[in-house]
């Protein structure tokens, strides 16, 4: 998906108000947003990408930077509220948990699968996830469903950019040799 | 070669070598071309990543109204800025000081008006209705001889006057503020002085009269006295202090007449009338009739009303004044 110039008005026109604009912006991004945020924490993806966009309108009117430097803020964004959640599910191992509890968790998350299948390309981040480590996973999905430089995702995941680079290149290496037979699944 | 450092950890099946920088470099091209879409695939794993990176679902941008919505609420006005252009705003700024300059100075003028109003209503009721405790107030039973009172306050002096001398003589309220005497000058003389009970009290409407015969072509000074204040006024507190310096009398000439018949200085400077000066109707010296008239009063007739006093045309007949009230017996007839 390439995102490039022709948001840049867009985005300029989200910061000043305008509201077409804003839902230019989230018909743009909003679909990788969701897509890394389901390899990441699959339950909570929704969630926390409510949190990413509520973040983003608080901040839209004073960003100052590009297309793309608004798309690697976004992500960042996500990285960060992804990491508070999992600290909040540390902290949330000591809370008492009613027996129903269990029972509705297990049944919204065979919703959430059920709903992620329907979508082709969500299935193919799923199977990355599935196949690769996760920092391999999350520099890949970085790479091509966010469209990040490695140098960006470098900066995002707090590790150098050639770190991003080798990481990205034995990914790839194991994402050809262990997938070959698990493409044809994938609708 | 590469920092260890950046070098991720080594699964076994992605082999011991270190790619190279050529490798590097090329797996990285083919993840922007696969972003970006401009690759065919030719593996499997080329082909899961384009499938990761496809088209956009409708299941996938739900939501866009909470966004819109949060955006609208960041900025609510921001879609108004371009409008307002920075000269724009200069000049609103400016039409609201003005506005609200001219709001204020309105407001004082009216405020200012109002005040002015309030106090001349208030000044003219006063005047109009003087106030009840001002006719008995002890001030108003003194006068200055020889100065022009305001009309009401003229008035007031005059109605005081007639109660003080209707009735019994009171008591100096002017000396008792305080226990001692308050200074006083020459031309000032209370009217709680023991009167005499005579003059206009006994002759009653008379009083509106000019007494003393004043000239009628004398127009300051008979005005001055001929005027509601004045005919109103005992003779006894009429003496003006201009005539005893022109006629050489002291201030002691002033005082009250004694009941004693013998007032030797006066007496002997009464003209050739045939009317002794200080002699009433009925001839006993307790009333001064008329004040003597001097040879400046005579000669000049438009004195100044503050300063002149009531005289007498020397030339005229002398005419008596009332009668003091008095038994006028024998033994105070001297003259």
């Amino acid at each position: 998906m390439g995102l490039h110039d022709p948001l840049d008005s867009t985005l300029d026109a989200a910061r000043r108000g305008d509201e077409r604009a804003a839902e230019q912006l989230y018909r743009a991004y909003q679909p990788m947003l969701l897509r890394y945020l389901r390899s990441q924490e699959r339950r909570a993806a929704e969630d926390i990408a409510a949190e990413v966009w509520l973040a983003a309108a608080g901040a839209l009117p004073d960003f100052d930077g590009d297309e793309r430097g608004f798309r690697s803020w976004l992500f960042t964004v996500a990285k960060r509220r992804v990491i508070e959640h999992r600290r909040r599910g540390l902290r949330r191992r000591t809370d008492p948990v009613a027996p129903d509890t269990f029972t509705e968790t297990t049944l919204d998350e065979d919703s959430a699968v059920r709903a992620t299948d329907l979508v082709a390309a969500q299935r193919a981040v799923d199977l990355m996830a599935e196949h690769l480590s996760p920092d391999q996973a999350e520099v890949l999905i970085l790479r091509v469903v966010a469209d990040l430089s490695a140098a960006q995702v470098g900066e995002l995941m707090q590790r150098p950019e050639a770190w991003v680079r080798i990481t990205q290149h034995r990914a790839l290496k194991r994402l050809t040799a262990r997938t070959g037979a698990d493409l044809g699944a994938v609708p | 070669m590469t920092d260890p450092k950046d070098t991720p950890s080594m699964d076994p099946s992605d082999g011991a070598a270190v790619p190279s920088v050529v490798d590097l470099d090329a797996t990285d091209r083919l993840l922007d071309a696969i972003a970006r879409g401009g690759v065919r695939a030719t593996d499997p794993g080329i082909e899961l990543l384009s499938l990761a990176a496809g088209p956009v679902d409708d299941a996938e941008v739900v939501g866009a109204a909470d966004f819109v919505a949060a955006v609208a609420g960041a900025s609510p006005h921001r879609h108004l800025v371009p409008a307002l252009g920075p000269q724009r705003t200069t000049t609103n700024v400016f039409r609201v000081v003005v506005a609200k300059s001219a709001l204020l100075a309105s407001l004082l003028a009216v405020g200012v008006a109002g005040a002015g109003a309030v106090t001349g209503v208030i000044a003219y009721t006063a005047h109009q209705n003087p106030a009840p405790d001002r006719l008995l107030r002890p001030e108003v039973t003194t006068t200055k001889i020889g100065q022009q009172a305001p009309e009401g306050d003229e008035r007031d002096a005059g109605e005081a006057r007639s109660a003080a001398t209707s009735t019994a003589p009171t008591t100096a309220p002017t000396t008792a503020h305080d226990g001692a005497a308050l200074p006083r000058s020459a031309t000032e003389r209370p009217t709680t002085e023991p009167l005499p009970a005579t003059g206009p009290t006994n002759t009653g409407p008379t009083n509106t009269e000019p007494v003393g015969g004043a000239d009628p072509q004398d127009d300051t000074t008979d005005r001055d006295l001929a005027g509601p204040g004045a005919a109103a006024m005992p003779t006894s507190s009429r003496v003006p202090a201009i005539d005893d310096e022109a006629a050489g009398t002291t201030p002691a000439a002033h005082t009250p007449p004694s009941p004693r018949p013998r007032p030797a200085a006066p007496v002997a400077r009464a003209r050739d009338t045939g009317i002794p000066w200080g002699v009433c109707a009925a001839g006993c010296s307790a009333q001064r009739a008329t004040d003597p008239p001097t040879p400046a009063a005579a000669s000049t007739s438009s004195r100044s009303s503050a300063t002149s006093a009531p005289r007498t045309d020397a030339s005229a007949p002398q005419p008596r004044g009332p009668r003091c009230g008095r038994d006028c017996s024998a033994a105070e007839r001297p003259l």
